[in-house]
């Protein structure tokens, strides 16, 4: 009988508890032991982190993006974490488990942390959390159906833009203003029109306003 | 030299009565008034007639007119109707301030004065015509009325004042009235002559001479000869004063035309011819003479005859007959009140008879005589100094008119300098009221805007917050509690209960799409002045009873314009909204917004009552759209009737 150690990063009980039930299944179908470890916040999880000699033997980590802010203040969500994990204990394998069903954030996500599996809230059921935890621990990795859809989309693509151009169709999308992206994309004003002005040709917008671009971007799949 | 002193007289005497006679007719010409109703002719000479015209006539220019022609009428007839007429003409003139009658009033009373040897009063009344006649600028009749000034003046012995007037005189007459100039020469010879500047009298007496045969005036000619055979005689040139004598006796019909002259030159060319020594023939002049004169009544000519045929008489040795002629002569100067000939028989008696009685009669008679003249003189000044300072008081009136008009002048212009500055200044001021309020305004609409954003804002946070609500709290609890729903129905495969699961699954998708639609609409959000735009027109259709309508059509885009355009856009759609709602009378109001590139057009459209669009009292309101229209280099342009008026603003983007 192999023994599996695994750390949960989880906020709600309910679903910990839907995570455990599904490692009871797989524990007893393949007779495999977990030994189940639980962080229901951020603070816990870091602290979890640090305990190297137990962090050594933690073979899986169920991630959760969305977390409520704890007292560190570099680390600020479940992706953060996730990133750290991947730099300190690149052995360990990782499971992200968020209700995130953009492209673009999912393809930041996966393009950083690259993770063993990655799941959709929305996607999961108790048949997909059992098929997951099976395929991470024998035959990773494991996406569930949207972030394939969004890999399909991503690899048949004919248009590719770069990151930048990228996080821009996103800041828009969620309605930032124009005076605020020239902060955040680190690029002068002239620069961010520069680009949309590109992003409009490239992606044959002919309108002057924003949301035939954002609702081009989101049928091609960048958003 | 007495005698020659005393024929001098008598030809001054007899050249100032044809004078007379001349100024009287040239009168008459002058005062031709337009005709009246009322018959000269008819009209009674009478003080109650005279008295009656101001109950007849009502008309004060009327009356003036006719009382003007009866002191003229009356003026050779009776002295007391004239002189009432006369002092009524010239009461009523003055009232009414009419120049030219007055003056011929006192024209009409100076000769009257003259006639009767008040020289003073004539010489003032002559005065007081000419100022008249001054001041209506007629420059020919003050010289007239100076010459007779000089004449009056002349007949007093005041010879330098009468000098004077003459020149005057001589100023003021035009060339071509060479009669009135006549006049004056002649009076000047006959003052040089008094002053005994015997060169310049002759002088004066050839250039009267000359324009008398210029004229052709027969008389005026023999007058001068004979005034100037008597310069000649006084001056003992009896040979010239023969001359001239023989020239006037050879004119035709001299004895008939005028019977006195010829009387006064036969006197003479006897007189000169004796005291040629040729005395033979002066008997026979003489007598002649003093036939004619006592036969016409000539009682001036007949004493001085009988003076000459005196001196003649003691030339000869007939010291009986000469007194007798000196006594007739001496009772006639008594009766006739002539001075300067009863002071002349008065010496030549005393010479003769040397009489203690007539030297004492002579001497008190010359005193007398001295003394009279010395007053009359003194009477001239006194009038020629109320003359003068009568014009000192018009030139300082004058002045003070002048300084005054000066005066009221710069005054004028500083005022008009004041207000031109204040007027300047107010337009300055409402020109820095405008721009504050333009300011002001804008201020307002900024500061509209940046609420609009501010809530906006708020609006945004709100939803992201709701959003992540959504995403974070309920999703996520959703999500739990259907994973433990759905591993507790794994263990009973055939329940149903595995649709309801997937139905939370999907009420989960629903959420999840719900929420991030709540964010993503905000990428079309705009900096809020079409929605001020809408508000705007919602308040309007709120507070009126007229039904706003907007329409924008889908190629206007308001967040790509300049801030400034944006404010202006609202600013001129509140203005003209306005308008419709106070002045339109209007049921319904479309408001259009559309792109023609590279403009926008801004249409206002109402169906009310209409304005005058070319003719416009135009109020602040329409003069600020034309400002903020001009603004941006846009235009406006108004069409309006009766069925509505239509406002298209073009506005440059």
């Amino acid at each position: 009988m192999t023994s599996v150690n695994v750390l949960i990063v989880e906020d709600h009980p309910l679903i910990v508890e839907s995570y455990k039930q599904g490692f009871e299944i797989v524990s007893k179908k393949q007779s495999i032991y977990f030994n189940i470890e639980i962080a229901h916040n951020l603070d816990d999880a870091i602290a979890v982190i640090d305990n190297h000699s137990y962090m050594n033997t933690c073979d899986l980590i169920f991630l959760d993006i969305q977390l409520p802010i704890g007292l560190n203040q570099k680390i600020l969500s479940g992706e953060d974490l996730g990133l750290v994990l991947r730099k300190k204990y690149p052995k360990a394998k990782i499971g992200v488990i968020t209700s995130l069903n953009d492209n673009y954030r999912l393809r930041t996500l996966i393009k950083n942390i690259d993770p063993e599996a990655v799941l959709i809230k929305n996607d999961l059921t108790p048949e997909e959390l059992i098929s997951a935890i099976q395929s991470i621990i024998t035959r990773p990795p494991y996406y569930t159906s949207t972030v394939l859809n969004l890999l399909r989309k991503e690899i048949s693509k004919d248009v590719h833009i770069d990151e930048i151009d990228r996080k821009l169709l996103y800041e828009l999308s969620i309605g930032t203003k124009m005076v605020e992206l020239p902060a955040i994309l680190l690029l002068s004003k002239a620069g961010v029109e520069k680009r949309k002005r590109n992003l409009k040709v490239l992606l044959e917008v002919d309108d002057l306003s924003d949301r035939e671009l954002i609702l081009n971007a989101k049928q091609r799949g960048f958003l | 030299m007495i005698n020659i002193f005393s024929s001098r007289n008598v030809g001054k005497l007899a050249l100032f009565y044809s004078v007379c006679f001349l100024l009287g007719c040239s009168k008459k010409s002058n005062t031709n008034f337009s005709t009246t109703k009322y018959e000269l002719d008819s009209f009674k000479e009478s003080i109650e007639e005279v008295e009656n015209l101001d109950n007849k006539i009502v008309d004060d220019s009327l009356r003036l007119s006719l009382l003007s022609k009866l002191s003229l009428k009356f003026l050779y007839a009776d002295s007391t109707v004239f002189r009432y007429t006369n002092y009524k003409t010239i009461a009523l003139s003055d009232q009414l301030g009419d120049s030219k009658i007055l003056a011929n009033a006192y024209w009409d009373l100076a000769y009257f004065y003259s006639n009767y040897s008040y020289l003073d009063s004539a010489y003032a009344s002559y005065y007081k015509a000419y100022q008249n006649f001054r001041s209506i600028d007629d420059d020919y009749h003050s010289g007239k009325m100076m010459l007779n000034m000089a004449i009056s003046q002349e007949k007093a012995r005041d010879y330098i004042g009468s000098e004077n007037s003459s020149f005057n005189a001589l100023n003021f007459l035009p060339d071509h009235k060479i009669k009135d100039v006549y006049a004056v020469y002649n009076n000047l010879a006959i003052i040089y002559n008094g002053l005994d500047d015997f060169d310049s009298a002759i002088i004066y007496h050839k250039k009267a001479i000359d324009l008398a045969k210029q004229v052709g005036d027969q008389s005026l000619i023999l007058n001068s000869l004979n005034n100037i055979s008597v310069v000649y005689i006084e001056n003992g040139f009896n040979t010239k004063a023969l001359k001239y004598i023989e020239e006037a006796l050879k004119t035709e019909d001299i004895k008939d035309n005028d019977t006195r002259l010829y009387a006064m030159i036969l006197d003479n060319y006897s007189y000169a011819q004796f005291k040629q020594g040729n005395t033979e023939d002066f008997l026979k002049y003489s007598l002649e003479a003093l036939r004619i004169r006592d036969s016409i009544g000539h009682k001036a000519g007949v004493m001085a005859n009988k003076i000459r045929l005196a001196e003649y008489y003691l030339f000869k040795g007939d010291s009986t007959n000469a007194q007798l002629n000196l006594k007739t002569a001496l009772s006639l100067a008594e009766d006739e009140k002539n001075s300067k000939y009863e002071l002349e028989v008065l010496l030549k008696l005393q010479k003769i008879i040397k009489n203690q009685e007539y030297l004492d009669k002579y001497i008190a008679l010359n005193d007398k005589l001295i003394r009279e003249e010395r007053s009359i003189r003194s009477k001239f000044a006194r009038i020629r100094y109320e003359t003068d300072a009568y014009i000192q008081k018009n030139k300082n009136l004058n002045e003070r008119n002048i300084y005054l008009t000066i005066a009221a002048l710069s005054l004028l212009a500083l005022v008009s300098v004041i207000f031109f500055f204040q007027r300047q200044r107010i337009r300055l001021k409402e020109a820095q009221m405008q721009n504050r309020l333009k300011d002001s305004n804008e201020q307002v609409l900024s500061l509209l805007l940046d609420q609009q954003k501010k809530v906006e804002l708020a609006e945004i946070k709100e939803r992201q917050r709701i959003s992540r609500d959504l995403h974070d709290g309920i999703l996520s609890r959703l999500f739990g509690t259907r994973m433990a729903l759905g591993f507790l129905i794994r263990q009973e495969p055939n329940s149903n209960a595995k649709n309801h699961v997937e139905e939370l699954q999907a009420i989960e998708k629903d959420i999840r799409n719900l929420s991030h639609n709540l964010i993503s609409t905000n990428f079309d959000s705009n900096d809020g002045i079409e929605k001020l735009i809408k508000k705007l027109i919602q308040d309007f259709n709120d507070h009126s009873d007229i039904n706003f309508d907007l329409e924008i059509s889908k190629e206007v885009k308001f967040n790509n314009l300049e801030s400034s355009i944006k404010i202006s856009i609202y600013y001129i759609l509140q203005e003209s909204l306005q308008n419709v709602r106070k002045h339109s009378l209007a049921s319904y109001c479309v408001i259009k917004f559309t792109k023609e590139l590279p403009n926008l057009k801004l249409i206002v459209e109402d169906d009310g009552i209409g304005f005058d669009a070319k003719t416009p009292k135009q109020g602040i309101g329409l003069k600020n759209l034309h400002y903020r229209i001009n603004n941006f280099k846009g235009s406006m342009y108004i069409e309006s009737d009766e069925s509505g008026t239509k406002i298209t603003y073009t506005i440059p983007i």
